[in-house]
């Protein structure tokens, strides 16, 4: 559905966010790209939208070369995270406006008025403006606005990071059902990852312009392909341990036993409880190893601060990386903390 | 919209302003430097290069000297003035009554009437004969003053003038820098048991310093602008005693037609100002954390 | 005390402000008689409104009240086509030589016109636009304060909303006339109404850019009310002259004192946050 190739954006002021930058976004997925802020995701969406001249390469939209296209002739449609709507203007005329603008006859509009508002449950705050709206009520009037001109392309950027956790949590369930109801494309910005894990079925792990993997979310979560998306991804990020040998071990809070068991295939650490969050369903500890090196363990099991334990991490729950941080083959049980 | 024309039109949306500053004012400035270096007569058609004469000429006659002292002066009073009695007004108006909104539309008033009818009217009041002015004077027992037409006092009378065409306006700004001000930084204050006097120097003060450094430029490019009230209540006298600056350079160049002398006024005033404006700006930055 | 003191304090500020323009109203009804009594009286004794219709012929009213209108009117459409779009550049933008453009344009603000005025006067009258309803108005179509007051406003407004109305199809001119515009409605009015105190009361450029008194405007039949020299002045004829030539600037006033003031408080935009709600 997108095709994005060999792209390369420069900043008047001579800063390249982005160079030999490809993606390929199937039609009808739900696509999240996810990083840190400044990797490069708003722009590569502001980019798709037309909203910025790309610098070098193509986009690819349905088929078409868009490159040179203007932002309203791409078949896309933007939410913004602050919703961008026209304060000036009613729900009703919010929607109609760009309706209008691209010559959609007036019964046509009506139609379409009456539908999306329907949809998104609005119908019967069209003639309010949106200081009038709750914040909730605003996200969906934006995404009211976007789904009038059925566009092939939903570009989202970061649209609940504005709502309270409750409700950010109810329209993410609205989204999915959108989605099933819509048939679009959808590309979806976060830096929340959980966020991005509940909501694509595809994930674009994104930093410094670059892709650092792209894979569907058990792909990502599972089998990072380097240290930046293990770390990444997952609550808390995977511990990344430095071995001996200029390469990297890695695994996950959660997967941190405590004892000594017999026959243990996997590595054994020792090490000091540095401290303790209650999380309600487990415990959240800080443990400095015996090297000094520290690491986040996730246990249900209660320990004092102060403590020192025998863990363990089996062979199957550990991630090996070697000196580029790229994914390896994990070959030393029990060689890695000394 | 054709590819490439939204890359061209960041240019095309500011031609026009761009157009009419460089052909009205950077022009006409440009010209204004090139000929105080020169001779220029419209009427016999000579135009010579004369170097620094011009500056000579006007610098050894005591007149441009004087004139340029008394706009000095004329801009220290009325900047002096009209922004303290305009952050004293709008401290004092700074309330939602209707008595209070009343009298901020009132004493904005002089800013919306022409010169002309401010100057009119004050040479109604100041007149030595019959005017109020000096009725009431005489009401609290001080002799009557002969306002402009003495050169002890035309020049402050003019002031009077100024300030009072200005101060509203002034107030007005500082109300709406007021306005701006969270009322959470006065009730804390309060809950650290500051002073009157100590939220005025220490939150008021600070919080609208951008806004006064603003007003002090502005009214002090203003005052070295003044024309009309000059050559409508004195012209300049007596004896040049409330000439300014402005009305100098349109006596010497319009109706003198010594084009010269006048462009080496006026590039001295060009260059005076900047530096206000320069001085101003660089305080103006300092204090731009504020907002 | 405190009581007193702001009674004492409004006292002064009403004496001083509004005094002056109560005595011109008052002095207007007077006959030619009482404003030159001493002590002067505060109130005409008898009504004379018909220092009006004196004043009215005398200054030739209309004629000058047209031209009045006629050039307040022009520079105001002039501003309102030339200052919108390129404030709107300035503040949402990205271009080469920016900064670079915008001292040159905000030059205006440091240097005012009167201080060149001369050779403004050199260039209308080599391409004849002394005494020409353009020659009084086009130069004022820029203005550096105009400019300035809406690039501030114009920042405010979050750049999404002018991508959106990008997406939703609009040209450049129609982002401005649709969205910034509607948006910025208060500085624009606030700034238009600076634009018509400037130039419904300017007196010194249409002494200076014309001689005809056929393009002149209301100031300068004020100026005609009063005789040369100091010979006796019917002051009780030109405070009605001053009157008249207030009253359409009152009434302008009036009308837009609410949008000035919201105009002025910048902040007062509580749509343009986003709750977190």
């Amino acid at each position: 559905m997108i095709s994005i190739r060999n792209l390369k954006k420069t900043y008047p002021n001579g800063f390249t966010v982005m160079e030999n930058f490809n993606l390929e976004i199937e039609p009808g997925s739900f696509t999240v790209l996810v990083g840190p802020s400044g990797c490069g995701k708003t722009t590569l969406i502001r980019l798709i939208s037309g909203l910025e001249r790309v610098t070098e390469g193509s986009i690819w939209i349905a088929g078409k070369d868009v490159t040179r296209h203007e932002p309203g002739d791409r078949g896309v449609a933007v939410v913004f995270q602050n919703y961008a709507l026209y304060p000036h203007m009613t729900v009703e005329k919010n929607i109609s406006f760009g309706l209008r603008n691209f010559g959609r006859g007036k019964d046509e509009i009506k139609k379409i008025l009456a539908e999306v508002l329907e949809m998104v449950g609005l119908t019967e705050h069209a003639g309010k403006k949106p200081s009038a709206l709750s914040g909730g009520q605003r996200q969906r009037v934006a995404l009211a606005r976007a789904i009038s001109k059925s566009p092939d392309v939903f570009l989202m950027d970061e649209p609940l990071s504005n709502l309270d956790a409750p409700l950010r949590a109810q329209m993410r369930g609205e989204l999915a059902r959108l989605r099933q109801k819509l048939g679009a494309t959808f590309v979806y910005i976060t830096h929340d990852q959980a966020e991005a894990m509940s909501l694509g079925d595809h994930i674009a792990v994104m930093d410094g312009g670059r892709i650092m993997q792209y894979g569907t979310p058990e792909d990502i979560y599972d089998l990072p392909a380097n240290i930046f998306t293990a770390r990444f991804i997952g609550d808390p990020g995977m511990n990344i341990l430095p071995l001996k040998d200029g390469r990297y071990i890695g695994f996950r809070g959660q997967k941190v036993g405590i004892g000594r068991p017999a026959g243990l295939d996997g590595i054994f650490i020792e090490g000091a409880v540095s401290s303790r969050e209650n999380l309600g369903d487990a415990y959240r500890y800080r443990i400095t190893a015996q090297d000094g090196t520290q690491f986040e363990m996730r246990h249900s099991e209660r320990v004092e601060v102060g403590r020192h334990l025998d863990m363990f991490v089996k062979r199957n729950d550990l991630h090996a990386f070697d000196e580029r941080g790229i994914r390896a083959e994990v070959r030393t049980p029990g060689g890695a903390a000394p | 919209m054709k590819p490439g024309a939204s890359a061209r039109s960041p240019y095309i949306l500011i031609l026009p302003a761009i157009a009419l500053c460089l052909i009205f004012s950077i022009g006409p400035t440009v010209m204004s430097v090139r000929d105080s270096f020169r001779s220029v007569d419209y009427v016999a058609g000579t135009d010579k290069f004369v170097g620094l004469a011009n500056y000579r000429s006007i610098f050894t006659d005591g007149v441009f000297l004087k004139v340029f002292g008394n706009s000095v002066v004329f801009m220290f009073c009325s900047v002096a003035l009209s922004v303290p009695l305009g952050v004293a007004a709008a401290l004092f108006l700074n309330r939602n009554r209707f008595i209070h909104n009343l009298t901020q539309s009132v004493i904005f008033t002089p800013h919306i009437v022409s010169f002309i009818a401010v100057a009119t009217l004050w040479m109604f009041m100041m007149d030595p004969g019959y005017g109020i002015l000096n009725y009431a004077l005489g009401l609290f027992g001080l002799p009557p003053l002969r306002w402009l037409l003495d050169p002890g006092t035309s020049l402050l009378s003019l002031v009077i003038v100024a300030v009072w065409k200005t101060t509203g306006f002034n107030t007005l700004i500082v109300i709406a820098a007021l306005q701006k001000i969270p009322a959470e930084l006065y009730e804390s204050a309060r809950l650290d048991r500051a002073t009157r006097a100590g939220m005025f120097f220490h939150i008021t003060l600070p919080t609208i310093s951008p806004v006064l450094v603003f007003l002090v430029t502005t009214s002090a490019i203003s005052a070295f602008g003044t024309f009309d009230i000059v050559k409508f209540m004195t012209e300049g006298g007596p004896r040049n005693s409330s000439n300014l600056m402005v009305y100098w350079i349109y006596r010497t160049g319009f109706l003198h037609f010594q084009i010269g002398r006048a462009m080496a006024g006026a590039v001295v005033l060009i260059l005076f100002l900047s530096v206000v404006s320069a001085v101003n700006f660089a305080l103006m930055d300092r204090r731009a954390h504020y907002q | 005390m405190r009581a007193a003191a702001r009674a004492a304090g409004f006292t002064a500020l009403i004496l001083i402000f509004v005094f002056p323009m109560f005595f011109m109203v008052s002095a207007s009804f007077m006959s030619r008689y009482e404003v030159n009594m001493t002590p002067p009286a505060l109130l005409p004794s008898e009504f004379h409104p018909e220092n009006y219709a004196t004043a009215w012929s005398r200054m030739n009213f209309v004629h000058y009240l047209r031209n009045s209108l006629l050039s307040t009117f022009i520079t105001i459409a002039g501003q309102l086509v030339v200052c919108v779009p390129c404030a709107y550049a300035f503040a949402k933008k990205q271009f080469r030589f920016k900064k670079t453009l915008y001292c040159l344009v905000l030059f205006d603000l440091i240097v005012p016109a009167q201080t060149i005025f001369l050779q403004i006067y050199i260039l209308e009258s080599r391409i004849g636009w002394i005494n020409t309803m353009r020659g009084l108005t086009a130069p004022f179509f820029y203005s550096a304060f105009t400019i300035f007051s809406l690039v501030q406003y114009f920042r405010t407004i979050p750049d999404e909303i002018l991508d959106a109305a990008r997406l939703d199809g609009c040209s450049e001119i129609r982002v401005i006339t649709h969205i910034m515009a509607p948006m910025a409605r208060p500085i624009i009015i606030t700034a238009m109404i600076f634009t018509f105190v400037y130039k419904w009361n300017d007196y010194f450029w249409t002494s200076i850019l014309t001689t005809d008194e056929a393009v002149r405007t209301l100031p300068m039949a004020v100026q005609n009310l009063m005789p040369v020299g100091h010979s006796a002045r019917e002051w009780h004829i030109i405070m009605a002259g001053n009157v008249m030539a207030l009253v359409p600037m009152l009434a302008v006033y009036v009308l837009a004192n609410r949008a000035i003031k919201s105009g002025l408080i910048f902040s007062g935009r509580k749509d343009l946050e986003a709750p977190r709600s």
